[in-house]
């Protein structure tokens, strides 16, 4: 499904009270797994998988597949510290998440802003623009350099919309998110699934 | 049944094959044992390094390697990416099945006994930077029914094929890729080694 064009306009009043609630109602979930597709390209080259994200509030679990296409490899970072398996016979681990995947990947990326944006809001702590769509919903957001932009959404997810396609990109780097399914398990009611979803596992523990 | 060696059963695919299409589906278990991805398509190879994976359920990817590059188009993110085919796909699994002849080359092949009615080679990479293990290959009635492979993340994928067709007459576009209107292409394949393909 080709998704909407991207119009692009300030937020409504309505828009931005919309968004701050959504700040709130995700801030009370801290416990989520998202998995679906991931292509990330620097200049050079990029490579595309499956992707599994399972965060609980402290520690994040980020597994990407290609299997076929290339390299498969899982990142698990939490207070103490983070470790990179699947690039190496052994797991490398260092303190900082960002650092491991600028060591052993080349990739800068921002992994705690990327946690806010794939959610569909600003991280805290730095100034940021949103920009909305002819939906009434987030279409792009600028925030440390970065572009992010939301090129669709799953209308079904609970407990509200979530973003389906997602590409953030800060030359030289893209990172373009389609998420087939979210998942709040925390939620008292049964989170409905995205209406393409799989039987993918959740998040590995 | 799993008659000759594995080896024997091997070459006996390998020899006078110039192209082959078949089926797959593919299944991952990770480290401990969780069942992780799964997918299935169609799968298209040609001497002298043509491959064409496709993969249509659960999810669409489509990986076309033409010679001098491989190209993978991921529809749900409207996104190709492209690289040189010599440098980049050598360490992968799938560069196993375009060089069936020339697997001595790459690994260090042996024999691996027999089970589920298959005779079985054991594939260990020669150079250290592969992305798997080791790779399985079970034959049955001299053809290649199952690939397995161990990525460095203990990642077990095991890949079955179907429905063989040898030295089958292929579409002429079969190997060339072109990316659709509106994905975004990333990466720029140089084209310093470009294989000189023989129609």
């Amino acid at each position: 499904c080709a998704p909407t064009p991207l119009v692009l306009r300030p937020g409504t009043g309505a828009e931005r009270a919309a968004q701050a609630q959504r700040a709130q109602v995700l801030a009370q979930l801290p416990v989520w797994q998202a998995s679906g597709r991931i292509g990330v390209a620097d200049a050079q080259q990029g490579g595309s998988g499956g992707f599994d994200w399972a965060e609980d509030g402290e520690s994040i679990d980020f597994t990407l597949t290609a299997p076929i296409t290339g390299r498969s490899f899982r990142l698990q970072s939490g207070p103490d510290g983070a470790c990179l398996s699947g690039l190496k016979p052994q797991p490398v681990c260092a303190f900082d998440a960002a650092g491991l995947l600028r060591t052993e990947l080349g990739w800068e990326l921002p992994l705690r802003e990327l946690r806010a944006w794939v959610l569909g809001m600003a991280a805290p702590g730095s100034a940021s623009r949103m920009q909305y769509g002819r939906d009434g919903l987030p279409a792009q957001l600028q925030q440390d350099g970065w572009v992010i932009q939301y090129r669709s959404w799953d209308r079904q997810a609970r407990p509200l919309a979530m973003p389906r396609l997602i590409e953030a990109q800060r030359a030289p780097y893209s990172v373009r998110l389609y998420v087939e399914q979210w998942r709040f398990p925390e939620l008292a009611a049964k989170p409905a699934t995205a209406s393409s979803a799989h039987g993918d596992a959740p998040g590995r523990r | 049944q799993a008659a000759g060696s594995a080896r024997a059963q091997l070459d006996a695919f390998a020899s006078g094959l110039q192209s082959v299409s078949t089926h797959f589906s593919q299944v991952s278990v990770d480290a401990n044992g969780n069942a992780g991805r799964s997918a299935s398509g169609t799968l298209q190879l040609a001497a002298p390094r043509l491959f064409r994976w496709q993969v249509d359920k659960p999810y669409h990817q489509l990986i076309v390697a033409d010679g001098t590059r491989v190209w993978v188009y991921d529809p749900d993110l409207q996104q190709v990416t492209v690289r040189a085919q010599n440098s980049a796909e050598a360490h992968s699994p799938l560069n196993v099945l375009t060089d069936l002849k020339l697997l001595d080359r790459q690994f260090k092949v042996s024999e691996d006994g027999a089970h589920d009615g298959q005779a079985w080679l054991k594939l260990r990479p020669n150079n250290d930077h592969a992305e798997f293990k080791y790779a399985e290959l079970g034959f049955a009635d001299n053809q290649l029914q199952t690939m397995v492979f161990e990525d460095l993340l203990g990642d077990r994928t095991t890949i079955r094929f179907s429905d063989w067709r040898r030295n089958a007459k292929l579409p002429a576009d079969t190997f060339r890729f072109t990316p659709p209107p509106g994905a975004d292409v990333i990466g720029d394949a140089p084209t310093a080694e470009a294989y000189p393909l023989k129609n």
